[in-house]
């Protein structure tokens, strides 16, 4: 899996059946997360190309694959991947324009290594 | 009789203006965000609102582990506290509750509790005797072990966003993650000694009244 951080692109290996945001620990990448359970999307990503698979989140929908989010905390690869982090503001807005739940006081800026807004 | 001002009436907000808060003031001069920290803690409330009622449910699936009963409840209640401390320092940061409790749980930052074999809530009820059949001890200790972890994980970000810049916020905050962090411990012992048969203490024996709350209780602010 290709990651793409702020100034830094990185590879990372993710087993079948391993959480994405598992492995970029393992690797000793520090995202944003916060639920880890594929709820609050504290640790959203774009997808920019490949697929995931989300059936581990609680919270988690049709609109949100379609628009190219994933839920790393709870998400597997299902073929090569490209993500880009930090997206949990552009899934919000996402989220509201298809008028879905999602909470509301997340800031992925908050997090080591991502650039404050 | 001088006619200068007292220093104490001269600050950015002007005597007798009801439209600001020093409170408020004070925390933005220290750095604190105070929209985006009143969104964080509405997502909390929210969490700590949706933890009470789905451990109402999760409490009742616990038959025949009567302890596990108690302590569940002694953690349900204890999360109802802290919806309780938390909600008038929303109001008091100038914020309010979302006027739709639909709105309020959908935003909580933490997902729902559900029941094991409910389908993540969506399965279908036909009537109101349509209980869930076969679900397990481990299984529901499981739910209520990661709800936990999911509020220490908030209330450890709120401590981040408050310490040293917003005291008062700060103090609830931490009285909030003392309990979660007893209630972690507590699922953790249990779950352990339930499912894989580990001995796991936690260090703790039984709260002397149901929910006591001995952090988040010990010194009402608003908390009846």
């Amino acid at each position: 899996m290709v990651l793409e951080l702020p100034g830094q692109i990185v590879t990372i290996a993710v087993g079948e059946h391993e959480f994405i945001l598992a492995a970029a620990r393992r690797a000793g990448i520090t995202l944003p997360s916060l639920c880890e359970q594929g709820w609050c999307t504290t640790c959203a990503v774009k997808v920019l190309s490949g697929s995931v698979d989300q059936s581990a989140s609680v919270r988690y929908y049709e609109e949100d694959r379609r628009a190219g989010f994933a839920l790393i905390c709870t998400g597997c690869p299902r073929s090569d991947l490209r993500l880009r982090a930090g997206a949990v503001e552009e899934m919000r807005a996402h989220r509201d324009a298809h008028h879905l739940p999602v909470p509301r006081g997340t800031r992925a800026s908050r997090i080591k290594g991502l650039p404050e807004k | 009789m001088s006619t200068v001002p007292k220093p104490h009436a001269v600050g950015k907000i002007k005597a007798g203006d009801v439209t600001q808060r020093v409170g408020v003031e004070a925390m933005e001069a220290r750095g604190v965000n105070v929209g985006e920290l009143v969104e964080k803690l509405i997502d909390a409330a929210g969490a700590e609102f949706t933890t009470y009622y789905y451990y109402t449910i999760l409490r009742m699936y616990l038959a025949g582990h009567e302890d596990y009963k108690e302590i569940c409840e002694d953690a349900r209640l204890e999360d109802r506290a802290h919806f309780e401390l938390i909600t008038p320092r929303i109001y008091e940061l100038g914020g309010t509750l979302p006027y739709d409790i639909r709105s309020f749980a959908d935003r909580a930052g933490c997902p729902d509790a559900y029941l094991p074999g409910s389908q993540n809530g969506r399965r279908p009820m036909s009537n109101p005797f349509d209980l869930v059949t076969n679900v397990t001890a481990a299984q529901v200790l499981e739910v209520l072990l990661e709800a936990e972890r999911c509020a220490i994980r908030t209330w450890s970000e709120i401590c981040d966003l408050t310490v040293a810049k917003d005291p008062r916020t700060y103090d609830l905050a931490a009285r909030i993650l003392n309990e979660e962090i007893e209630h972690e411990a507590w699922f953790i012992e249990l779950l352990s000694k339930e499912r894989d048969g580990v001995s796991r203490p936690s260090g703790h024996f039984r709260r002397g009244t149901p929910g006591e709350g001995p952090y988040s209780k010990n010194a009402g602010f608003y908390n009846p």
